[in-house]
């Protein structure tokens, strides 16, 4: 007796994407289909393995940005599953919860959505026998903060195979809005076969008996969903479980360090970055976090007069027009000489500089844009940490300005 | 810290060279120009901050390929260590040596150095003349801000570090300004946010849309529904029209049926039965009515054949006909006399033609050939032949028997004296011949006599046939003119005048022939003129004759014998004689023939014999014909004799008959007897009949009684008097029976109806106009309804291709992503804007705290040095305020501005400021002072008080004081001096 089936959440269809500002037209487009392109990864896959069912735990589009393109081309995808004798069983998270879905698509039958907050199930069938009961239940609003993991029951005992949906979080994971938590202890032993887990966008195995698993999303979306993004290939038997990742992602962000001491002048680091970027033999479109990082205060200066800016750029466009290409959406300069702050203590300015800036309030800085009608409504909440990161650069870009020679 | 130790491997002059700082607070180091002062500042700063290698290049020493060398300093937290700096490796990094044997690198030292780097430590811990002059040469408006940055970064870098913030913040974002890029990203997405809210509210229209779709729908297949159920009664109502016509005669059957009576006796299948025996019936009596018929016709017929026949005298027609057979034969025999009679005359008339003679039917007659002439004429003939021969012969003889010729001719001259005469020898011959032809003509007339006896019979006859003719067809005529009268029809006076005409005409034609008849008759009388001879005269003229050829054929010896006597030389002559005579005879003899048969006149004397042996032929045949014409005469009697029989019959039993021919009116009375005798079977045949037909009648007579009498038993079965009866009675049963049926054919039609239906339906049967009325509402309603539909699915569709066109639009995804893109975009506008902004902004706050921090300090050092240096005369120096530079305030509290003192004054206030700086600037760094002979200017009593200052200083930094001054080393102990000139051989380049 054996199921196979696909576990895969965090679809976020259509959502935007970060790092796209300045990327050139045909990679934007590019970029705009890769969740589609993830969608359809997972369709092919799933009939190429020509697995029993998929399960999408949550999140498959954004409510917010929800667009009717991603409604259809969902909708598409379930079609052709269902051409392939597929099942699908769903269920919403907080991101599609199910009263802020505006465009009413009505999908295909074999599609099975646990459309209530409250814990239901569907049975799965093989021939004629119930082979795998699937339990689960979808957001009904934004958020849903009880632990739903206690209305998980075993029923039908008899059915060989159990599967828990969850779309939510573990209780002590901080970094993540926590929605529906639970600890790893209540999973096991609610005794599932599996548990097929949604919401936190970075794939990891909490368990391996049970198998508690988050997949991650599909395609990573900004500069934190790195490397590979997709879904486990599940195959359940009574004694023998197998679970293979399968990368899905149309273009993958990823991030590079570039060590570039050897550099001494600008023309050098570019020959320097293209080589590297060319041995790293990506096998998908790549967006990229560069650092490149340099033992020489000279690298300062080239960041600081835009010359990197400008490197960036021709790099960009020298890997454009490949097939696999490669953009480099991000990048920082990091200098691994000495410490600039005690460097500069020596300079009663600067030390003045530095003991100024850990008081100083960048918001009062800023106060000019941020009160700004307009920027207001259409830039997002500077976070602390990014008032660090500005500072530090701040002072850095003072730093050097002031000692340049 | 402290210099302990410098060792020069090579650096510019220097080349292994040590100066032994030996650890001393104060210390001058003293040479003349050139003599390498500035080298060792130099080296002394490469080795604490090294050099970049382009730098390090010009202190390359000349003479010796190393450069670099060692410095051993004193960190009061560390203790000693050694810097060693070489050109060619690492290069020109720092490696530090602590005597534990420890080595570090370039970075630890620089955390030593208290990260003063070699601009700062220029900026603070070194100063010269020039650095004062400098000091001096600052345009007034610029000194506070210059002095604020004596020995720091440098104020003109602040300076303009802080413009180009400013530009460059101007560039990115003004408040209210539009062109700055910030400024226009905001306006762009401003423009894609209405955009998208534009494309969301377009994409938010599918719900609307969908909902719309689905009311629709619903409407649709209410609408259908509708529809449908319209429909449905329209076809029950048409249903109800449609069986309206059924229920009236369903009506109408019950109706009759209650009229009709229950029971009705009637034998089992009575009309069939009846009829059947009918149809047995029918044609019998037919039969016998038609044999009736038939034989009344016949008695009718016969009667009247045989009232036909009891007219007629079949007995003398009968004997009239046998008598026809006999005149026929008597009439073929006529008709063929009559031809060969034609034939005869014909072949007479041919062979006299043939015979070219000119002789008539009666010459002929009269002709007498005696049997004699045919050897007259071939002897005269041969004679004749012979006499041409011998002519001939003799001719050609003459002139040589001339003479002898005239001899023989005289005594043929003889012998003809005594021949008889040619008149008299004529004359016999005549004789001989009419006693021949008087013989025929004798016996001609006895033939003719009886002919006219004949003859007279048949005249007496035919007149008096005749005559009878002319009176009947007067009194024919007299009738007809008399109906003519009558009727006043003029085709009857017609009738009569043609019918008096024909007789007369008859009667005319009659007497004619009769005429004819007599004149032919008497013509032949006995010819009288010929005269009569007697045998004697008969035997006599044949006699003589004889005797006259026997005399002749004497002659003809003499003349031989004459010849045979005579002289032959006449011989020839005399034939010629001979011959001529005889010719003359011969011609004679001819003549008289010709004479005789006056016909031969035309004849060659050769075919005479042919001709009368021809017209011997032809007198035969005139005597045939004579013959012929006697027995033409008998039938001629005959026939006219049973013509007058006929003539007798038809007239007795008057037959009208036009016909005239004997032939004709024999065959009608023959067709007459024979239709005589065709009744007379006719009348048995019919008799045969009418009996025949008279048992049938009887027989048939029996069948219908039989017959009669079952259908008799029918009606009373029936109880019904007739037939009449009977087939009502039948006709009721039928019909009830019919209407039951029907009824029941109307119910099963019906069957969409269900029983309770239909018995309201019957009880009351709804008008067919309100049906149709309510038929014509429903289809109104239907249109109505149609008309609904049609708009909803146009709706409907219309609502797809919107569904479509949203589903397949890509244009709200685009742009959002397009949006959050530009957002990304001002994001990172913003951060950098952000960044500069803070950068100014820290700047600006950093500048103020420095100010406030470190100004006061250092205006108070700079009050008290320059009270110092100037023995006390001014007391306190005021820093430069928003308009106004520096102020000094004298011991008398005067004030001056710093522009007001003298130059020299100046020149103290500066040296004051940059000793305060410094020393202020120094206070957390205690790295060695370099002084470069900066009181150049100064008098030696100054140079004194500097001194004294100065070590002070020397209390808290190591001081290398570098000068060419006499004076100035004089100061200085000797274990503080370091006399460069002295100790050191100087490599000279």
């Amino acid at each position: 007796m054996k199921i196979s089936f696909i576990h895969a959440a965090d679809l976020h269809l259509d959502s935007p994407f970060r790092g796209l500002a300045g990327v050139d037209n045909h990679l934007f487009h590019e970029i705009r289909q890769s969740t589609f392109h993830a969608l359809d990864n997972l369709v092919n896959i799933a009939i190429k393995k020509k697995v029993d069912f998929i399960l999408l735990v949550g999140d498959l589009f954004d409510n917010d940005k929800q667009s009717l393109k991603a409604q259809i081309k969902l909708r598409t995808a379930f079609e052709q599953l269902h051409h392939h004798g597929i099942q699908v069983y769903l269920s919403y998270g907080n991101h599609d919860y199910l009263s802020g879905n505006i465009y009413p698509i009505t999908y295909p039958e074999n599609v099975h959505i646990f459309n209530e907050e409250n814990i239901h199930s569907f049975i799965y069938e093989k021939e004629k026998k119930p082979l795998a009961k699937i339990y689960g239940f979808s957001y009904e609003k934004r958020a849903v903060i009880e632990r739903k993991i206690d209305q998980y029951t075993k029923s039908d005992p008899e059915i060989p195979f159990h599967i828990g949906m969850l779309h939510g979080s573990i209780e002590s994971n901080t970094e993540h809005d926590t929605y529906a938590p639970f600890q790893i202890n209540d999973l096991v032993e609610k005794d599932f076969n599996y548990w097929a887990l949604g919401h936190i966008h970075k794939r990891e195995i909490l368990k391996e008996n049970p198998f508690i698993i988050y997949p991650g999303n599909i395609q990573g979306r900004n500069r934190k969903e790195i490397g590979d993004k997709g879904c486990y290939y599940v195959e359940l038997s009574i004694h023998d479980s197998q679970l293979e990742f399968i990368p899905l992602q149309a273009v993958t962000f990823d991030r590079l360090n570039i060590d570039i001491t050897n550099c001494e002048t600008i023309h050098q680091v570019e020959i320097h970055v293209v080589a590297e970027l060319k041995k790293q033999n990506y096998q998908l479109p790549q967006l990229l976090e560069l650092t490149l990082e340099s033992k020489h205060t000279i690298v300062n200066e080239w960041k600081n007069e835009e010359l990197l800016e400008d490197i960036i750029d021709i790099i960009n466009e020298s890997f454009m027009q490949y097939h696999n290409w490669i953009h480099i959406y991000r990048y920082s300069l990091v200098h691994t000489g000495i410490d600039k702050e005690k460097l500069q203590t020596g300079d009663h300015f600067i030390g003045e500089l530095s003991q100024l800036i850990d008081m100083a309030s960048v918001t009062d800085y800023l106060s000019e844009i941020l009160q700004h009608k307009e920027a207001r409504k259409y830039m997002d909440t500077i976070s602390n940490e990014e008032i660090t990161s500005i500072k530090k650069e701040a002072y850095e870009l003072l730093v050097h300005e002031l000692l340049k020679e | 810290m402290k210099l302990q130790k410098a060792t020069i491997y090579g650096f510019g002059k220097w080349v292994d060279y040590t100066i032994d700082f030996s650890n001393r607070s104060f210390l001058a180091i003293y040479g003349e120009n050139e003599s390498g002062k500035t080298t060792i500042q130099q080296f002394i700063l490469f080795m604490l901050f090294g050099l970049p290698p382009k730098d390090r290049k010009q202190f390359q020493p000349k003479t010796s390929g190393k450069l670099g060398g060692r410095l051993t300093v004193i960190d009061p937290e560390i203790g000693n260590f050694t810097i060693e700096r070489l050109g060619g490796s690492r290069n020109g990094a720092a490696v530090c040596f602590t005597p534990d044997g420890n080595e570090y690198p370039e970075e630890w030292l620089k955390e030593r150095l208290g990260g003063v780097d070699r601009k700062t430590y220029q900026s603070i811990f070194s100063f010269s003349a020039m650095d004062l002059s400098e000091l001096q040469e600052v345009k007034d408006e610029d000194l506070s801000e210059m002095l604020l940055g004596i020995g720091l970064t440098g104020s003109t870098r602040i300076q303009s570090v802080e413009k180009k913030f400013m530009q460059r913040l101007g560039e990115y974002f003004k408040p209210y300004g539009k062109n700055p890029i910030i400024n226009q990203q905001l306006i762009k997405l401003e423009k894609l946010d209405g955009e998208l809210a534009r494309l969301k509210l377009e994409e938010a229209t599918y719900r609307d849309k969908k909902n719309k779709s689905l009311e629709l729908e619903k409407n649709l297949q209410q609408i259908q529904s509708k529809i449908k159920k319209k429909k449905d009664t329209i076809i029950k109502l048409e249903r109800m029209i449609q069986t309206l016509p059924l229920v009236e005669e369903y009506i109408n059957y019950q109706h009759r049926l209650k009229q009709l009576p229950e029971d009705i006796l009637f034998p089992e299948n009575g009309v069939v039965r009846l009829q059947s025996l009918k149809e047995k019936l029918l044609p019998i009596q037919s039969e016998r009515k038609i044999s009736e018929t038939t034989k009344s016709n016949l008695l009718k017929e016969n009667k009247e054949l045989e009232s036909m026949n009891q007219n007629f005298p079949i007995e003398e027609a009968d004997k009239l006909l046998s008598y026809y057979s006999t005149y026929e034969e008597i009439h073929k025999e006529y008709s063929s006399i009559i031809k060969q009679h034609r034939k005869l005359e014909e072949e007479i008339q041919a062979g006299i033609t043939d015979l070219n003679i000119d002789m008539s039917m009666q010459e002929l007659s009269t002709l007498h050939l005696p049997f004699h002439i045919e050897n007259q004429w071939k002897e005269l003939k041969v004679q004749k032949e012979k006499l041409t021969n011998d002519k001939q012969s003799i001719v050609e003889q003459i002139h040589l028997q001339q003479l002898k010729q005239s001899r023989i001719e005289k005594e043929i001259e003889d012998i003809n004296v005594s021949l008889l005469p040619p008149e008299k020898k004529k004359e016999l011959e005549e004789i001989v011949d009419s006693h021949t032809e008087s013989k025929l003509k004798i016996a001609l007339h006895q033939k003719n006599v009886q002919k006219q006896v004949k003859w007279e019979k048949t005249k007496e006859k035919t007149s008096k046939r005749i005559s009878r003719l002319l009176i009947v067809s007067i009194i024919i005529g007299i009738v007809l003119g008399c109906m003519t009268v009558l009727t006043d029809n003029l085709l009857f006076i017609n009738l009569s005048a043609l019918i008096v005409l024909l007789g007369i005409a008859q009667y005319g034609l009659g007497k004619k022939s009769i005429q004819q008849m007599d004149l032919m008759i008497t013509d032949s009388t006995i010819p009288e003129g010929l005269p009569e001879i007697s045998d004697q005269e008969l035997n006599k003229a044949e006699r003589l004759l004889q005797i006259n050829g026997e005399n002749k054929r004497e002659l003809e010896l003499l003349q031989d014998k004459l010849r045979d006597c005579e002289i032959q030389i006449n011989h020839l002559l005399e034939q010629q004689q001979l011959l001529k005579m005889k010719e003359v005879d011969l011609s004679q003899k001819i003549s008289e023939q010709i004479h005789a048969y006056p016909f031969l006149a035309n004849q060659k004397l050769e075919y005479w014999p042919e001709l009368l042996h021809t017209l011997r032929n032809v007198l035969l045949k005139n005597k045939e014909l004579t013959e012929v014409v006697d027995k033409n005469k008998s039938l001629q009697e005959k026939i006219d004799q049973f013509h007058h029989l006929i003539e007798q019959f038809f007239k007795t039993y008057s037959f009208e008959t036009k016909l005239q021919t004997v032939q004709a009116k024999m065959e009608l009375l023959a067709s007459i007897v024979e239709e005589y005798k065709d009744r007379k079977q006719q009348i048995n045949q019919t008799t045969k009949l009418i009996k025949e037909r008279e048992k049938h009648i009887e027989e048939l007579t029996i069948t219908c009684a039989t017959i009669e009498n079952e259908i008799q038993i029918l009606l009373n079965k029936a109880n019904v008097k007739d037939e009449e009866e009977f087939y009502k009675k039948s006709n009721e049963l039928i019909e009830r029976q019919e209407l039951i049926a029907a009824s029941e054919k109307i119910i099963a039609q019906v069957n969409n109806f269900t029983p309770v239906e239909w018995e309201e339906f019957i009880e009351q049967p709804p008008l067919k106009n309100s049906l149709e009325l309510e038929i014509e509402e429903a289809n109104e309603q239907i249109n109505i309804l149609e008309e609904e539909l049609d708009k909803t699915r146009h709706q409907l569709a219309q609502l797809k291709v919107e569904f479509q066109r949203l589903e397949s639009s890509e244009a709200y995804s685009e742009k959002m992503h397009q949006f959050e893109s530009e957002k990304e975009k001002l994001t990172k506008l913003v951060r950098s804007w952000a960044i500069l902004k803070t950068a100014k902004e820290l700047l600006a706050e950093t500048k103020d705290n420095f100010r406030d921090t470190y100004l006061e300090k250092v205006l108070q050092k700079t009050s008290y040095f320059f009270g110092r240096i100037t023995n006390g005369y001014y007391s306190t120096v005021y820093p430069p305020s928003e308009y106004k530079p520096f102020i000094v305030e004298r011991n008398d509290h005067t004030r001056f501005h710093v522009n007001e003192l003298s130059q020299g004054t100046i020149n103290q206030l500066y040296v004051s400021l940059r000793l305060a700086i410094s020393d202020v600037m120094s206070e957390k760094t205690h790295l060695p002072f370099i002084i470069d002979d900066a009181f150049v200017h100064f008098d030696s009593q100054r140079n004194s008080t500097m001194i004294g200052i100065l070590e002070e200083f020397s209390t808290r930094h190591q001081i290398l004081f570098f000068t060419c001054r006499d004076e100035v080393r004089e100061s200085f102990f000797d274990k503080n001096l370091i006399q460069l000139t002295n100790m050191t051989p100087l490599v000279e380049n």
